[in-house]
């Protein structure tokens, strides 16, 4: 009985040596951090701030000291929109092809919102044609809830001034329509640009997750 | 018993205990740590990768525009990944995270992005890498597929950033890694267009007019004319096993690479993952594309790298070289053994003794008979016809003209279109001492039976072989009239008749 | 004479008074060109279908902004000093060649083009100055011209000139303005010193992916779809292009610089 018991002990002694050895032989053990990321289409990350060292809120584009008009015709500038956070997009009502889908992606984020301290902002970059009227009427046919929703218009310069900060390009044609970026911006409470959402119709779940993190 | 079942519990135990370490740690696909890339330049090659686990690797890569030599007297405006041409060579493992920033020099000119042929995304990573000068760009991607791959530039115009040096490679390891060799090289062809022909001095402007037309003036190696060439060429040891991951960046020609005096063991074609052929002698590397190939180094020498479209490897620099030290084996290559006089077939009817020069009479082989042999096939009658059109209309001025056509086929090479011979090995007929003190038959000898042992002209001895040459009795006089008029300026004119003559042996 | 005339008198003064200092603060305008008849051709257009847009007539600067001058500026409007100006309109390596806020310091060549500067700065100097940042169309249509002909797109020699200042890196002094040739219009230094600011810039709707910028990127781009190069062979063209597309306002990069321009209804001095 004793001889058997030393035996067997003996065996798994050395069975687990063994195991230990070829463990420690083979390099790189260890179950740390594991980081795998998905890179998602179209989509820059904002990773890697160059302006990690900036002082907080000197990003805020809120510091643009243009004047705009809102749908009800109701004159502000920019950092009345403070407190709350902004998913805004630069668009133009007479668009057909990107401006509604757009749009229809800035609802989908909506509908996962419960909570009031978002809103929505449509900043228009053709002024000839959007005036506060125009997006009134915009508004109202795209049912949007004027609770949460602001559409806001301006003069070129103005408008300039607030696609370059926030890298948004545009070009207007010939025919007196626009060639434009398709961006989705999330602004945080104090006017900084927190995320920018590249492309149309995409899973809009990476501004969801971003607006989490504000 | 209690015995019994605690010892087999405490079995049951041990074993799932090593069961559950087994698995936890060792090699696996989940990836852990981090580290930096350690880039080099050519030709070397970072170290071979020892981690069993994929991991996250930061790759720092810096965008140079600079003016740097690329031949002998030659400048010109290189754009660079790294510094050099080609770009550092990046070395990661399948399933690594890479995390690349790509940093563009406050001092170039012009934004740069990167397109690596090992990423799966848009643009290979360029849509995300665009970067104005003085800024950075940073972007990740899983490197999946194992293989050599290029990268280069992608900013409009392409073609001009890649003609002005913007490429260079990077390897994915296998998981299981690749087998070892002792040496190990990066080697990379482009081709260069510049405003100036093959070798004009100075700094050199690029030629979008030439890289259109795909007329490079150079073709290099690693940047620049002989830059594996005297020091810089790779080492090896007899008997090592060589690895070289070869690139060709284009941006139009596509690459015979060949080493000359070796057999490729190994290629993977493409730089793809299998070695899918053997004993290959030249390998085809597409532009934009690679190929790696392994050799095993058996005797000792220099072997040197060609793109074998040979004019590109001879004239305009797609030459390098590998110099291995060693052992001889004689078996393998014994180098030359021998050297040995071939006179043609003069000693046939003409009948001369091609040691010793002296005129044989009737001692040739009688089946075969030179057409030049005299009295037999007469001499090209268009040839003379031609070389007879000459303005000198007297007879010696005809044989002038055919002298200068048989001096300039038969005897050039030796004595030179100057006639100044070289120096110690073959005597000058320029102002030659020894043609003004021999006779005219002295001279008649030499050429129709050769010559050999010591001769002095001009105070410098010589001993040399000349061989007879085979050539008929007006040839030769028409050869000796020019030698006489051209180079020892007497105008004696020699006729066929006194050739006949000499080689009757009166 | 009566108080009346006095009054008459002190307030023509005090109006002459104010319409001189006005001038000396517009001082910088004197050194501008009316371009007349100016044509752009988009370099991204419609395919098959080159378009050549008559750009209005317009003023631009002779030579392009100079270190000197910003500084003039600086000092005036200190919020646009280098320490103070804040991170949305100027990255940190604004104005970093000078020595400090207001002084330019060895380093730097007084008459050479001031760089280091973002869109935000030189459209505030513009402003300033009762002036604004010419159009793409605009400073395009200024930049073909070579020395004797308007259009020296053909020019071989011409664009063999700039493509060769294009292959080579910047100096670390960059000279000063006027040393090249004036160009048809009579305007300084478009290519040879410096890289340009224009008011849209932005308008570069390419994705930096320039192998498939050969159509419009419908996912990233809304816009009129079919649109194409109109001359692939115009690289110079091509890479100012491709330069302005990887820029952002708030950039500032060593060998970028800009100069001002003024609509031609509005008559300045």
């Amino acid at each position: 009985m004793k001889k058997a018991l030393i035996i067997s002990i003996t065996f798994s002694t050395l069975l687990l040596t063994v195991v230990f050895y070829l463990l420690l032989s083979t390099k790189g053990s260890g179950n740390a951090n594991v980081v795998l990321a998905k890179q998602s289409a179209n989509e820059k990350k904002s990773c890697c701030a160059e302006e990690k060292s900036v002082a907080a809120g000197e990003n805020s584009i809120y510091q643009l000291q243009s004047e705009w008009k809102t749908e009800a015709s109701k004159k502000i500038m920019l950092h009345d929109l403070r407190g709350k956070k902004q998913i805004m997009a630069m668009v133009f009502t007479s668009c057909t092809y990107a401006c509604p889908l757009i749009v229809n992606d800035m609802k989908k984020i909506e509908s996962q919102i419960k909570s009031d301290d978002v809103n929505f902002l449509l900043v228009s970059i053709d002024p000839k044609r959007d005036t506060p009227e125009t997006l009134m009427l915009y508004a109202r046919n795209n049912k949007l809830d004027m609770k949460r929703w602001r559409l806001l218009t301006s003069d070129e310069n103005s408008i300039s001034e607030l696609a370059a900060v926030l890298g948004f390009k545009y070009k207007k044609e010939p025919d007196g329509s626009f060639s434009h970026s398709n961006i989705i911006n999330l602004l945080n409470e104090t006017g900084e640009v927190a995320y920018q959402h590249f492309g149309l119709n995409q899973d809009v779940q990476d501004v969801l997750d971003e607006l989490k993190k504000l | 018993m209690n015995t019994k079942n605690k010892l087999r519990n405490v079995l049951l135990v041990l074993m799932m205990l090593s069961l559950a370490v087994g698995c936890g740690g060792g090699a696996s696909d989940q990836i852990s740590g981090e580290e930096h890339a350690q880039l080099t330049q050519a030709p070397y090659v970072p170290q071979p990768i020892t981690r069993t686990h994929p991991t996250k690797v930061i790759v720092d890569l810096e965008v140079r525009e600079v003016v740097k030599q690329l031949a002998d007297g030659v400048e010109y405006v290189f754009w660079t990944f790294g510094g050099d041409v080609p770009g550092s060579f990046i070395r990661v493992r399948e399933g690594d995270f890479i995390e690349f920033h790509l940093h563009n020099h406050a001092l170039n000119k012009l934004p740069h992005n990167i397109d690596l042929h090992a990423v799966t995304g848009p643009g290979g990573g360029a849509t995300s890498s665009f970067t104005a000068p003085g800024h950075t760009s940073i972007f990740s991607f899983t490197v999946k597929n194992p293989g050599l791959y290029v990268y280069h530039c992608a900013t409009a115009p392409v073609g001009m950033h890649i003609a002005n040096g913007m490429y260079g490679l990077i390897l994915v390891e296998p998981k299981e890694g690749l087998p070892p060799v002792d040496r190990e090289y990066y080697v990379m062809q482009g081709e260069f267009y510049t405003e100036g022909n093959y070798g004009d001095a100075g700094l050199q402007p690029f030629s979008m007019q030439k890289a259109l037309t795909e007329t490079p003036d150079y073709v290099v190696f690693n940047g620049s004319v002989g830059s594996m060439v005297g020091d810089n060429s790779l080492k090896a040891n007899v008997g090592e096993s060589v690895r070289l991951y070869v690139g060709n960046g284009g941006p139009n020609l596509i690459s015979s690479f060949h080493v000359i005096g070796e057999i490729f063991d190994l290629v993977y074609n493409e730089g793809g993952s299998n070695a899918l052929q053997k004993n290959v002698q030249t390998t085809i590397i597409p532009s934009g594309g690679s190929s790696i190939v392994e050799f095993k180094v058996n005797v000792p020498g220099n072997f040197i790298m060609v793109d074998h479209s040979i004019f590109r490897a001879f004239n305009k620099g797609a030459l390098g070289m590998i110099t291995v030290n060693g052992a001889d084996d004689k078996t393998i290559y014994s180098g030359k053994q021998k050297d040995e006089l071939y006179s043609g077939n003069n000693s046939v009817s003409s009948g001369v003794n091609s040691f010793t020069g002296e005129l044989n009479k009737n001692n040739g082989n009688p089946e075969y008979v030179s057409k030049y042999s005299s009295g037999e096939n007469k001499i090209d009658e268009n040839l003379l016809k031609t070389a007879m059109a000459g303005s000198d209309k007297s007879s010696t001025g005809n044989l002038f003209n055919l002298g200068q056509t048989v001096y300039n086929m038969s005897c050039v090479a030796c004595h030179q279109a100057d006639g100044k011979g070289i120096a110690n090995v073959f005597p000058p007929l320029a102002n030659s001492d020894w043609l003004a003190k021999h006779s005219k038959e002295e001279a008649i000898k030499n050429v129709i039976a050769g010559r050999t042992g010591e001769l002095t002209v001009n105070n410098k001895t010589y001993n040399g072989i000349m061989p007879p040459q085979n050539i008929d009795d007006t040839q030769a006089a028409a050869v000796l009239t020019y030698v006489y008029k051209k180079f020892a300026g007497k105008d004696v004119g020699v006729t066929p008749d006194e050739v006949k003559k000499v080689r009757a042996g009166k | 004479m009566g108080k009346t005339t006095k009054n008459i008198l002190l307030f023509l003064i005090l109006c002459i008074n104010v319409t001189v200092a006005q001038s000396n603060k517009i001082s910088p305008a004197n050194n501008m060109v009316l371009i007349n008849g100016g044509v752009y051709t988009p370099l991204y257009g419609e395919k098959n279908n080159e378009v050549k847009i008559k750009v209005a007539p317009f003023y631009i600067d002779k030579y392009p902004v100079t270190n000197a001058q910003f500084l003039e500026f600086v000092k005036a409007n200190p919020k646009w000093r280098k320490s103070n100006v804040k991170n949305l309109f100027a990255d940190k390596n604004y104005l970093s060649h000078w020595k400090n806020d207001l002084v330019l310091g060895n380093n730097v060549l007084p008459n050479s083009p001031v760089t280091n500067i973002s869109w935000f700065a030189a459209k505030a100097f513009c402003d300033y100055y009762g002036k604004r940042l010419p159009t793409v169309a605009e400073w395009e249509s200024v930049a073909k011209a070579s020395v004797t002909n308007p259009d020296g797109s053909k020019d071989q020699n011409f664009i063999k000139q700039i493509l060769e200042w294009y292959s080579k890196p910047t100096p670390e002094k960059i000279p000063s303005i006027s040393k090249g040739e004036k160009n048809y219009w009579g305007v300084s230094d478009m290519h040879g010193l410096v890289w340009e600011w224009t008011s849209d810039f932005f308008s570069s709707l390419v994705t930096g992916e320039s192998r498939g910028d050969s159509g419009l990127e419908r996912n990233l781009f809304c816009g009129s779809g079919s649109v194409n190069a109109s001359d692939f062979k115009n690289y110079p063209a091509f890479m100012r292009f491709a330069f302005r597309s990887s820029l952002k306002a708030n950039y500032t990069t060593n060998n970028l610089g800009f100069r001002c321009a003024k609509d031609f209804n509005k008559k300045g001095n």
